[in-house]
């Protein structure tokens, strides 16, 4: 008897556990409730625009972890990029949107005929966080910063390009001699060749402007407290924790509207949404499993923020490799095979079919000229047949990836597609480290791979991914190598004119579909969700969040 | 005692030396280049070279060894790969706050787990034993990481009662959820573990003397019994805290709590070796020091035992 | 306590229902094929009632627990990651158990030297945090289920050997194990047939109370990503993958979860009922290190 008592007792607690599954699921939507009666207050201020933008307050965002380090010569992971735009800044910036390339203290340029000197004005009154003003010896003293190997810049070879770089990097000069500063406020810069991305890429945070006087102050220890030009300054940082930008009074643009942006580093996405929800944090990552609710609430799906990245995710091939490698043939199937419509389904809409190297919105970009390979089964298995391949490919083949859990859920569906048709591929995450090695030396034979771009320039696609200059760590993973599609991205590099380079990128599309070095995935949507007192807020296609427009209502 | 104490610290030094060995064979057949992760993702080939020479990764591996130890006998710990900061200070921030995480579990699963063992023994049998043992299995049953969702979804969503998580200084409000927690599963082990203890006592011939004496039940419980079932409940308690300090860094990723647990995760993730093998250092030797903690209370708990 | 054992008392009908709870599930996990259908079968669109819907899907006829977000079944994915939960806690359990059983005997019973070799190595891993020397060895080895299980072995060793040591020191100065030695009984016969047997309870015991333990750490490294890698499921990775979903399916992890909370549940009954029945004492030398994650 008393063995039931304790035998129903058990029962009871665990029935219990499970009600506090069931309740937990309950408050999502009472804050929905009370999210709604919040709603008219928020869309009273959005339809009131003629009150404008409010000063003051402070936005909360995240990344996932604390970016360490904001030296522009340093600056390579997301985490750094996501922020450091609103703090550095150079000739150029990315618009709020990061589709437009905006004169920053660069007030206005000239380019020679040959395209290949550069003659920057820069703002007169621009001035660093610490109140000295920008001049063009700044510049010069940055970008030789950045080149100079002392420095370990990973983002030296934007400038390599640049008359006298590599003298300079051999310690066969003391300066660089294509760059000149003709007077305080005159910058001229020469390069070995026309190169049409060169403005993007001075856009790139990584060639922000700093002041020699604050880094040689700070040493090893510049990054922990970067002075540059944005319109945001480095406020308290605590390790591990959250980092505050506070508004810069003298920015050239104007103060922003904020007061302070407070970034917290939150690795786990569950409990962002878990912040956001408690409205502790104002900008969150929307999850997927969370994706049904926001999009559904009344109040949130207007706060729901998109961005079609510049982002092409791909299924590298190593061509040295057989099967794959050896037999375009086999690799058309695999994308034949691939249910992509799955896959963004799966992602819940928050991705488009990538149908070849470029994502939409890029110059060069045109969807009549790219690959079309709808999901076809039987055209699957006829072109396996061509290949040689009728009954399957035998044996099973290792993609590597980077261990993140929703990407592990994308592979196991092409996983189960590329059954279909007799090709067994195991998922093989990889640490980021050992995965680019492998990407690199070419020690692998199927991998999932993402490409963004440095900067917004096609060539940031075409010329890493696709030219055999850059096979192996250069970027051409899939050791491609064709000397047409060299020489038309060669071409399109040192080509000014837009509508001709678009010409060029596309004679390389209509290569790609045939060879088919990387298989075209998905283009990603970055989705965010903000909370209704959050105006004007975009995330970029370059991952990167502007919040010098940024204000708050309430 | 004192020359015990000494006799420890100083066995303690061969421990430190096979902890920073058994680190640097590790990290270096890790795959995975601290040379190549340091120069971001798409990194130019000539940059990883150079930083490897720069950071001495071209050396012979046992030159590296050596100096890596010489470093580490004259106290210096050196700099971040991924960070480029000296170690030291990152270590002075983060550890203090992984210790007030697990101070603060401790106690509160000690407080109550003794308390509710202590129940359970007194009532052995009736419904509140059996209610509490259940209580007790169960929460040893239950996933962290799930655990730990559900309280933050119940006290800081639904409720609004606490915030899901961040750190504050101090026993504030942010420690509460991520110590209950880490203090449930604690509290399980404790309560049985203080109950089979104080039923063993019970169940000795002094205690029935003292019953038959006509002491009271209270009385007995605290004068006789407690003290006699502290050694197995102090070991626990310095066994549990030892895992707090060392084995949490999946709470303090779910809390966003900025400790050493989650700094010694992105060491590893990094390869970071010098902030991967400072950390496991300290918590060595934190770890040392409770142990050594307990050892002393042995003695004050039962002047029988003798330290030579 | 003694008087459990041995009388059919209340007490250890529970440790038997923990048992029964264990038995079932063994046969579910072992005749997981036969059961249910294939847990990676992916259904991404669904229709019902006229219109198209998306995973993950409510449990239905078709899916007693419902599915996870690619449209798989969970009840067939709880069968199979049972499956290979238990052969985690099994595995990880009994490798563990055997080298710090045989290495905690030849430390407390041969001299000086080899005992302090094995207890400084000892010392050495039991000061390494537990989830970071596991996360480093599988990172070493490469990712999988027999990595996952010598990580995990690995930083559990040093536990038991400590544990049989402490039981060998007391039992060799025992007058029984005098009288073998008197009567010209080697160090491997006393060692075998005294030491070991009568070292077997807490073995035993700490035996079933570390399972627990070797399945919640293997649910850690999969919230890592250090676990044991896709499309095989284990219960602890479905509910890592599905702690999302709480609020919008909470089913995905919710079924998984009560499962798994089960199995350990009813471990640590059994556990507890072999503390009763073979030593009370073990209660106490059981470390808390490999009973919780």
């Amino acid at each position: 008897m008393k063995s039931m008592q304790h035998v129903l007792l058990t029962l009871c607690v665990a029935l219990l556990a499970s009600l506090m599954v069931a309740c937990a699921a309950l408050p999502i939507s009472s804050t929905d409730s009370t999210g709604a009666a919040q709603s008219d207050d928020s869309q009273a201020s959005e339809s009131a625009p003629s009150e404008g933008p409010r000063m003051g307050g402070v936005v909360i965002g995240f990344v996932s972890s604390d970016p360490k380090n904001f030296d522009p010569a340093a600056i390579a992971g997301w985490d750094q990029g996501v922020i450091a735009p609103n703090l550095l800044e150079g000739l150029f910036r990315l618009s709020p949107d990061g589709r437009e390339i905006e004169p920053a203290i660069a007030e206005s340029f000239a380019v020679s005929d040959d395209g290949t000197i550069w003659t920057f004005h820069l703002r007169q009154g621009a001035k660093f966080h610490n109140g000295r003003e920008i001049t063009a010896d700044d510049f010069k003293y940055s970008f030789e910063r950045v080149l100079n190997p002392a420095t370990r810049s990973p983002k030296a070879w934007m400038l390599s390009i640049v008359v006298g770089a590599q003298a300079f990097q051999e310690g066969a000069a003391d300066e660089v001699s294509g760059i000149r500063t003709l007077d305080s406020h005159t910058l001229e810069i020469t390069l070995a060749e026309p190169l049409a991305p060169f403005k993007s890429m001075l856009a790139s945070i990584n060639l922000a402007v700093v002041p020699r006087e604050e880094v040689e102050k700070w040493g090893e220890d510049f990054g922990q407290n970067v002075v540059s030009a944005g319109p945001f300054s480095l406020g308290d940082w605590n390790l591990n924790q959250d980092v505050t930008l506070n508004a810069f009074d003298d920015y050239w643009n104007g103060r922003p509207y904020l007061d302070a942006v407070q970034f917290r580093f939150i690795q786990d996405e569950n409990t962002r949404i878990v912040e956001l929800d408690a409205e502790r944090l104002d900008i969150a990552w929307v999850p997927p499993a969370h994706w049904q609710r926001f999009s559904a609430d009344p109040v949130f799906k207007e706060k729901l923020g998109w961005a079609e990245t510049f982002h092409t995710d791909f299924l590298a091939v190593n061509l040295d490799k057989e099967p794959f490698g050896a037999n375009p043939k086999l690799r058309q199937a695999v994308r034949y095979a691939l249910d992509l419509d799955a896959v963004i389904a799966s992602l819940q809409g928050r991705a488009t079919v990538a149908q070849g190297v470029l994502p939409p919105g890029l110059l060069g970009f045109d969807e009549g000229a790219m690959l079309h390979y709808p999901t076809n089964l039987e055209t699957a298995k006829a072109l396996m047949a061509e290949a040689g391949f009728a009954d399957g490919v035998p044996g099973s083949f290792e993609v590597i990836l980077p261990p993140w859990g929703n990407l592990i859920k994308l592979l196991e569906i092409y996983q189960a597609n590329l059954k279909e048709i007799g090709i067994a591929i195991e998922i093989r995450p990889t640490e980021f480290g050992p995965y680019m090695e492998a990407l690199e030396s070419g020690n692998y034979s199927l991998a999932w791979m993402y490409r963004v771009t440095d900067y917004a320039d096609p060539d940031g696609f075409y010329y890493p991914l696709m030219h055999s200059d850059n096979l192996g760590s250069g970027g051409n993973y899939a050791r491609y190598a064709n000397a047409n599609v060299d020489a038309n991205i060669a071409t399109a590099r040192a080509t000014v004119d837009d509508a001709e380079r678009a010409k060029l990128y596309q004679a390389v599309d209509a290569q790609f579909a045939e060879d088919l070095p990387y298989i075209p995935l998905t283009h990603n949507i970055y989705v965010d969700v903000s909370r209704p007192r959050v105006q004007n807020y975009v995330p970029s296609p370059m991952d990167t969040h502007m919040f010098h427009r940024v204000w708050l209502a309430e | 005692m004192l020359r015990y104490i000494i006799r420890r610290l100083l066995l303690f030094i061969p421990i430190l030396i096979g902890l920073v060995t058994m680190l640097f064979v590790l990290l270096h057949i890790l795959p995975g280049d601290p040379a190549r992760l340091m120069a971001g993702p798409f990194a130019n080939p000539d940059v990883v070279e150079t930083i490897r020479q720069e950071m001495g990764f071209d050396r012979p591996i046992w030159i590296q060894y050596l100096d890596n130890l010489r470093r580490l006998a004259l106290g210096d710990f050196g700099r971040s790969y991924q960070s480029r900061r000296p170690i030291l200070a990152d270590l002075i921030e983060v550890f203090p706050k992984t210790v007030q995480l697990a101070l603060a579990a401790e106690v509160t699963s000690s407080l109550i787990g003794i308390w509710l063992g202590v129940i359970a023994a007194a009532r052995r049998n009736g419904w509140a034993d059996r209610l509490i043992m259940t209580i007790a299995a169960l929460n040893l049953s239950f996933p962290l990481f799930w655990l730990a969702l559900m309280l933050q979804i119940v006290f800081a969503v639904s409720l609004r009662l606490l915030p899901p998580s961040g750190y504050g200084a101090g026993f504030d409000r942010f420690v509460i959820l991520p110590a209950i927690t880490l203090a449930l599963p604690s509290l399980g082990l404790l309560a049985r573990i203080t109950r089979a203890a104080l039923i063993e006592v019970i169940n000795e011939d002094y205690i029935r003397t003292a019953r038959a004496k006509g002491l009271q039940g209270t009385l007995i419980m605290r004068r006789h019994i407690l003290p006699n079932a502290l050694i197995p409940i102090v070991t626990t308690i310095g066994a549990d805290f030892v895992r707090l300090l060392g084995g949490i860094p999946m709470i303090e990723i779910i809390f966003a709590w900025p400790g050493i647990g989650k700094y010694a995760y992105d060491a590893l993730v990094f390869r970071d070796l010098p902030a991967l093998q400072a950390s496991v250092m300290i918590l060595a030797v934190a770890v040392s020091a409770v142990n050594l903690v307990v050892d002393i209370l042995y003695a004050f708990i039962n002047p029988r035992i003798r330290y030579v | 306590m003694k008087r459990n054992a041995l009388s059919p008392g209340v007490e250890n009908q529970i440790p038997l229902l923990g048992i029964g709870v264990i038995l079932v599930f063994i046969l579910l996990a072992g005749f997981a094929p036969y059961i249910v259908r294939d847990p990676t079968q992916i259904e991404m669109r669904r229709e019902q009632n006229g219109r198209t819907i998306t995973p993950p899907y409510p449990p239905s006829q078709r899916n007693l627990f419902g599915t996870d977000q690619l449209g798989r079944d969970i009840f067939a994915r709880v069968i199979f990651g049972l499956r290979t939960s238990l052969i985690v806690g099994l595995l990880v359990r009994g490798v563990s158990m055997v080298a710090g059983t045989l290495l905690g005997l030849i430390s407390g019973f041969f001299p000086r030297i080899i005992d302090s070799v094995i207890m400084r190595i000892t010392d050495i891993m039991l000061a390494f945090p537990v989830i970071l020397l596991a996360m480093t060895v599988t990172a070493v080895l490469g990712p999988g289920l027999v990595t996952v299980c010598v990580a995990l072995a690995l930083v559990a060793w040093p536990d038991v050997a400590r544990l049989v040591r402490g039981h060998v020191l007391s039992i060799r100065e025992q007058t029984y194990v005098e009288a073998a030695r008197c009567v010209g009984a080697g160090n491997r016969r006393i060692l075998l047939r005294h030491v070991l047997p009568n070292c077997m309870g807490p073995i035993i015991v700490a035996f079933s109370m570390g399972i627990p333990g070797a399945i919640m750490y293997e649910a850690g490294l999969s919230f890592f990503g250090f676990g044991i890698q896709p499309p095989t499921p284990s219960l602890g990775s479905i509910i890592s993958d599905g702690r999302g979903y709480i609020t919008t399916a909470p089913w995905y992890p919710g079924f998984p979860g009560l499962v798994l909370t089960l199995l350990v549940l009813s471990v640590n009954l059994v556990g507890d009922g072999l503390i009763d029945a073979l030593n009370p004492r073990a209660a106490k030398a059981v470390d808390s290190r490999t009973s919780t994650a």
